[in-house]
């Protein structure tokens, strides 16, 4: 009977019930949804950073470079000749070097031209077919092949640049072949195709001495080959000692025209930018949940006026005064668990539909739902407690309602 | 059963009322009258324990309610007393069968669909028990009023100025239903008002004067 006076009430109000409701809808789903990505994009940017110490490229942003080598998500800087990037391979402080060349593209997920160290870093292992072992021979990350739905043995063709662009900037007449899936590793290499050097080379030697400048996408690809030379876009560096964290930056930087940028120095100014936005979301969504309290706290409070009547008719049948703090009480929380369960549902809609449309250009795992449970509880007993403040001043006036004044008085 | 002895009460220090001893069985309704500042109300209230007597014993069936705590007087209430207001109030969100449960509920008491439908088409609101009490005329209201006082077969039903707002047929027919209906319950049945068209019906009266 107390559950039925309590939802008829809230139904009775619907209007009320229903922009408080949607007022914490919105701020949960936020607020949710946030923490999910922050977590989800850090926890990815430390999963992609395994050790790698430094990154050499050609001249321009150090961020710009970070981006595209480690996470490929950015345009590359350019190239550098392999010949440049053999004196570093061999410096006696570098332990561990792993050649990159990339900017080309299969409907949105990067072909990146590696050795098998680049995919042993990431602690890769194949869950169907074989290693590449040949020149234009492909494994696949599993969100390349899951989405894409390719298996081993299927071919496709690479286009010039890292947009869907279209015809004009296919490499015609040279076709890769998968031979390999990944399993997930949780890392960019998910998202990579990943072919040894040799491809890139094999796919740009009729376009020879291609504009170092690879993302600019119109380039003219009519330029007379020079002499074979190789190039790469980048080199992830591993050192042997802390020392060279600070030495070898200034070498690269000083000696040589191509630039070191240290990960975790770029990330870490990336995050604190990123941090401001993250912040400045949440504060929104903060926002929202006080309007609904608000909200909460005002309708029934108002409500109380017009329902002091059958407040104290309650209590003169023979309702406790206990029986009447609680149907307000719970009045106030049951608006905000609907609010709560309303906000996870949207929230993981959301989440589904970011992932679907690619808003982060393909590089949040279909498993963000996942995330989302982990601060389920905290987020619940934040918005409890607003709907406990919200409803607890209302409630004590129904307790100490004075029924013979009240019922007098009518 | 209802038995009072002299009682005294005050809301403030210098306003007191002092009410004769009152007496009413099951079987012959007492009538209360008054003009308006005679205390008619407060008295109303002091005998269904919703106001405390600074002095005086006030008996229902063989307790004395004034010697109950505030929580045990609002058990006490809920299941032995009813009270029909001027105005009628209702849980305005629930039906007009649920108001009548909602009798029986807070009193501790059950009841049955049936039981209330059989209620509700006694006091000829059979047809009415879906709808919500705003949707009601006040004639209606009223004896939705009366069906949650019986649910709960109370030993003392009070009406407060239950025939003010009423015609003269639906005054008389209030009246009867109260009567007809109280003492079928075996209920006293004590009425307060200031409608002297009520009192050819009730031999047992008790008029009240302002001090």
């Amino acid at each position: 009977m107390l559950i039925k006076i309590i939802t008829q009430n809230l139904l009775y109000r619907w209007g009320a019930t229903l922009l408080s409701v949607m007022l914490l809808c919105s701020g949960v789903a936020i607020i949710n949804l946030v923490m999910a990505a922050q977590k989800q994009v850090t926890q990815k940017m430390d999963n992609d950073l395994k050790d790698i110490d430094l990154v050499v490229g050609a001249k321009g942003s150090p961020l710009q470079l970070v981006l595209s080598a480690v996470y490929h998500v950015d345009a590359p800087t350019g190239n550098i000749k392999m010949a440049d990037a053999e004196k570093i391979i061999r410096h006696p402080m570098v332990e561990q070097a792993i050649p990159l060349a990339y900017g080309d593209s299969y409907e949105g997920f990067r072909i990146v031209g590696a050795d098998s160290n680049y995919l042993s870093k990431y602690s890769a292992v194949i869950e169907s077919g074989r290693l590449f072992a040949a020149p234009m021979e492909v494994v696949l990350g599993s969100e390349v092949a899951g989405r894409k739905h390719m298996k081993p043995g299927n071919f496709f063709i690479g286009s010039h640049g890292l947009n869907n662009e279209g015809d004009e900037h296919l490499h015609k007449g040279y076709n890769y072949k998968v031979t390999g899936i990944l399993r997930p590793t949780h890392t960019v290499l998910d998202h990579l195709i990943i072919t040894p050097l040799a491809s890139v080379w094999l796919v740009h030697q009729s376009h020879e001495e291609h504009d170092h400048h690879e993302k600019d996408e119109d380039d003219d690809h009519g330029h007379t080959p020079a002499e074979a030379e190789q190039e790469i876009t980048a080199l992830l560096l591993k050192f042997r000692t802390p020392a060279a964290q600070l030495t070898m930056p200034r070498i690269i930087n000083e000696q040589t025209n191509m630039q070191a940028a240290s990960p975790v120095l770029e990330i870490n100014r990336l995050m604190g930018l990123m941090g401001t936005g993250f912040t400045a979301l949440q504060a929104i969504a903060g926002m929202l949940m006080l309007t609904a309290g608000l909200s909460v706290f005002l309708s029934l409070y108002s409500r109380l006026a017009e329902r002091k009547y059958e407040l104290a008719l309650a209590r003169s049948i023979g309702c406790s005064r206990i029986q009447l703090f609680i149907i307000v009480l719970l009045e106030g929380m049951f608006i905000c668990v609907a609010g709560f369960i309303a906000g996870m549902v949207l929230s993981t809609a959301g989440a589904a539909w970011l992932v679907d449309n690619s808003l982060f250009d393909n590089r949040l795992d279909t498993g963000i739902s996942a995330m989302l449970s982990r601060d389920m509880w905290l987020l619940l007993t934040v918005t409890l407690a607003i709907g406990f403040t919200a409803a607890i001043i209302p409630s004590l006036k129904a307790y100490h309602i004075n029924i013979s004044k009240t019922l007098a008085g009518a | 059963m209802l038995k009072t002895s002299e009682i005294q009460f005050s809301y403030a220090k210098n306003t007191s009322f002092r009410f004769p001893a009152a007496y009413c069985p099951p079987n012959d309704p007492l009538l209360i009258t008054g003009k308006s500042g005679s205390g008619k109300t407060t008295f109303l209230h002091l005998l269904a324990g919703l106001l405390k007597p600074r002095n005086g014993n006030i008996f229902v069936k063989s307790t004395d309610i004034t010697l109950l705590s505030a929580a045990q007087t609002d058990r006490f209430r809920g299941k032995h007393i009813s009270v029909v207001y001027q105005r009628s109030h209702f849980l305005q969100a629930l039906s007009v069968s649920e108001n009548i449960a909602a009798g029986a509920y807070f009193a501790g008491k059950k009841t049955s669909a049936k039981t209330i439908r059989l209620l509700a088409e006694k006091l000829s609101i059979g047809t009415l028990l879906q709808k919500k009490p705003a949707a009601l005329s006040i004639g209606e209201q009223q004896r939705v009023s009366i069906a949650r006082a019986l649910i709960n077969d109370p030993v003392l039903l009070l009406a407060d100025e239950p025939t003010s707002s009423l015609d003269d047929d639906n005054c008389e027919k209030v009246i009867r239903l109260l009567k007809a209906q109280s003492s079928e319950a075996k209920a006293s049945l004590v009425i307060v008002t200031h409608d002297y068209r009520v009192k050819q019906y009730f031999p047992n009266n008790l008029h009240l004067h302002a001090d």
